[in-house]
């Protein structure tokens, strides 16, 4: 009896010992397995590039200089690359980037394209912009609707010199006057005149030309309605452009929508 | 007695064990999160992923060459409380000294390398201008300059042309040639795509004498077997619009073939013929003086230069009264 009682206690011991150890075991692997100890997925964080201008606010840009030549009017000058997003100009070497979304190239610099990485017209091809450009018969007021995607043209030079006027490439943002009698009395000073049209024209003929706005999808899909309001530095109105004014210094106004708008709103 | 001590002294070296085991583990140091966790460059079909190579901390990123980028504008990601030291401006293409500073939560830093592998198609092959047994001439001046070769780029300013002298030294020829600034232009040959950059202009300062051609295409570069010969050809004179009274000076230029022994500038009068003298000139302009006794009218005067034609303008000196 003691030696079979000795026998259950050494097995009791044993298998005792044997689940102590193997809790001990056990332990030694999870013990150390502190949840706030072991190195966490790490989440991805995109960095901040968000735009400078806030969306639904009015901008205005006044006399942003491009190269002009009135020695050599035929020769295209360097393109001048903007920025709506952060109303600024953005340097030519930066074209292939979604850092810029209009365009200022061909005769004068006075013709505006898209940044879309996809055309080779566009000073961004091969880049990442998504960009597009168009433009309508309306008043900037008048403009509400975001139009469809698929009405934006996609590449370089695309709106310039409007038909009503000289050298016209279909709608453009303003008329040339080359002999001065279009819009203006036919005198020296009035030859030469490109009229922005984003106000409404009285040609001399007595017709009044509607006025243009311009839609731009910008490099990053978000909009932009621009107003094209000069091309001479410091004058506003047509009464104050003559052929010896400075040029070309463009004042315009525009406002930004979100990617995915349909509308464009400015809000208080 | 001695059964019953051996699973006490088991036990005792487990317990010691996962003890000290803890100890250890609470020891380890947690790992930095200094970290560039992803790094894309968007392009105009996607991104490109940069590959970030922890061990020597390095980030390498494979540009084709037909994205034609300058600059690549990369969007980085980093481990969650990081930041990065600076701001991420767009990178040349060529720029091999970028580093990425990044400082973590734990303040904790690391510098990552930026590798831009620019992937050309190589080698580059410009086509001779010369033979074996011919040198081409090229004028000093000229502007009308045209080299073809394997660019592979319909971007001219991303190719630059150089004449290098007989002792190695190289001088870019200007992309602003008589058409304005030098464009690309292609055509097939065959199966393959012949570029035509141009047209480039000679630089006026530079001696005649033999150059071989020189070509980059950002991170590629060759020479031509064969050298040209810079030469004296037959000065150019620009258009000009001239109005000079009697016994006054006027200047000419050239942005072309530059004047080189320069010997007469004259007009015709009732079919004399009647010297305009030549008060000085250099490659690019000379000075001519009107006679005092020169009647008032327009002219289309006549340039003489050593072993050459005669140059005829098609524009007018107007001549008034003094």
């Amino acid at each position: 009896m003691n030696v079979k009682s000795n026998q259950l206690k050494r097995t009791i011991f044993s298998k005792a010992c044997i689940l102590l150890c193997s809790w001990m075991m056990l332990n030694l692997v999870t013990a150390c397995s502190d949840k706030n100890d072991d190195p966490q997925p790490e989440e991805e964080v995109p960095e901040e590039t968000g735009s400078t201008v806030p969306y639904y606010t009015l901008q205005r840009v006044e006399n942003l200089a491009v190269e002009t030549d009135d020695e050599n009017p035929t020769e295209a000058k360097t393109a001048v690359l903007f920025s709506l997003e952060n109303k600024e100009e953005v340097q030519l070497s930066y074209a292939r980037t979604q850092r810029w979304d209009v365009s200022f190239s061909a005769l004068y610099n006075s013709f505006l394209g898209a940044n879309n990485g996809q055309n080779s017209t566009s000073n961004g091809y091969g880049g990442a912009g998504q960009g597009g450009i168009l433009v309508l018969e309306q008043a900037f007021d008048e403009v509400t609707a975001v139009p469809a995607d698929n009405l934006f043209k996609t590449g370089g030079g695309i709106v310039g010199t409007d038909t009503a006027g000289d050298f016209g490439e279909g709608i453009g943002w303003y008329l040339y006057d080359f002999g001065g009698t279009t819009v203006g009395d036919g005198s020296y000073d009035k030859q030469h005149v490109a009229y922005a049209l984003g106000s409404p024209l009285t040609l001399k003929n007595g017709t009044i030309l509607k006025p243009r706005t311009i839609v731009i999808r910008t490099a990053k899909g978000n909009y932009a309605k621009i107003k094209m309001i000069s091309c001479y530095e410091d004058a506003f109105t047509p009464d104050k452009w003559f052929r010896n004014v400075p040029h070309m210094f463009f004042t315009f106004e525009y406002v930004l929508v979100p990617k995915g708008s349909t509308t464009f709103e400015i809000k208080p | 007695m001695k059964q019953r001590k051996l699973p006490n002294l088991v036990l005792f070296f487990v317990a010691f064990l996962s003890l000290y085991a803890c100890k250890k583990t609470e020891d380890l140091t947690p790992l930095p999160n200094s970290k560039i966790v992803a790094y894309k460059v968007p392009v105009a079909d996607g991104a490109i992923s940069g590959a970030i190579d922890e061990s020597d901390k390095t980030i390498t990123v494979y540009i084709p060459f037909y994205y034609q980028l300058d600059v690549i504008d990369p969007e980085v990601t980093l481990a969650e409380g990081a930041h990065l030291r600076g701001e991420i401006v767009p990178v040349e293409v060529l720029d091999s000294t970028v580093t990425y500073t990044v400082q973590g939560a734990d303040n904790s830093t690391s510098t990552y390398k930026l590798v831009i592998v620019l992937q050309q198609i190589a080698p580059l092959v410009i086509q001779e201008a010369s033979t074996e047994t011919t040198i081409a001439n090229w004028g000093v001046g000229a502007n009308t300059i045209q080299l073809q070769g394997n660019f592979n780029t319909n971007d001219a300013a991303k190719i630059t042309a150089y004449l290098v002298s007989e002792d190695g030294l190289e001088t870019p020829l200007s992309p602003r040639g008589a058409a304005g600034m030098a464009r690309v232009s292609v055509s097939m040959m065959g199966d393959h795509k012949l570029y035509t950059f141009g047209q480039l202009g000679v630089p006026q300062t530079l001696d005649t004498g033999l150059y071989k051609i020189k070509v980059k295409v950002q991170a590629l570069s060759a020479e031509s077997q064969y050298p040209i010969r810079l030469v004296y050809q037959r000065p150019n004179i620009d258009h000009h619009t001239i109005n000079v009274k009697s016994g006054e000076s006027f200047t000419i230029k050239t942005s072309s073939n530059v004047f080189h022994d320069f010997q007469e500038f004259s007009i015709t009068i009732n079919g004399e013929k009647v010297l305009l003298p030549i008060e000085s000139y250099t490659r690019t302009e000379a000075i001519i003086r009107v006679p005092n006794n020169l009647p008032p009218g327009q002219y289309y005067p006549t340039a003489l230069f050593g072993g050459f034609s005669p140059f005829r303008t098609n524009w007018p000196v107007t001549v008034t009264n003094e």
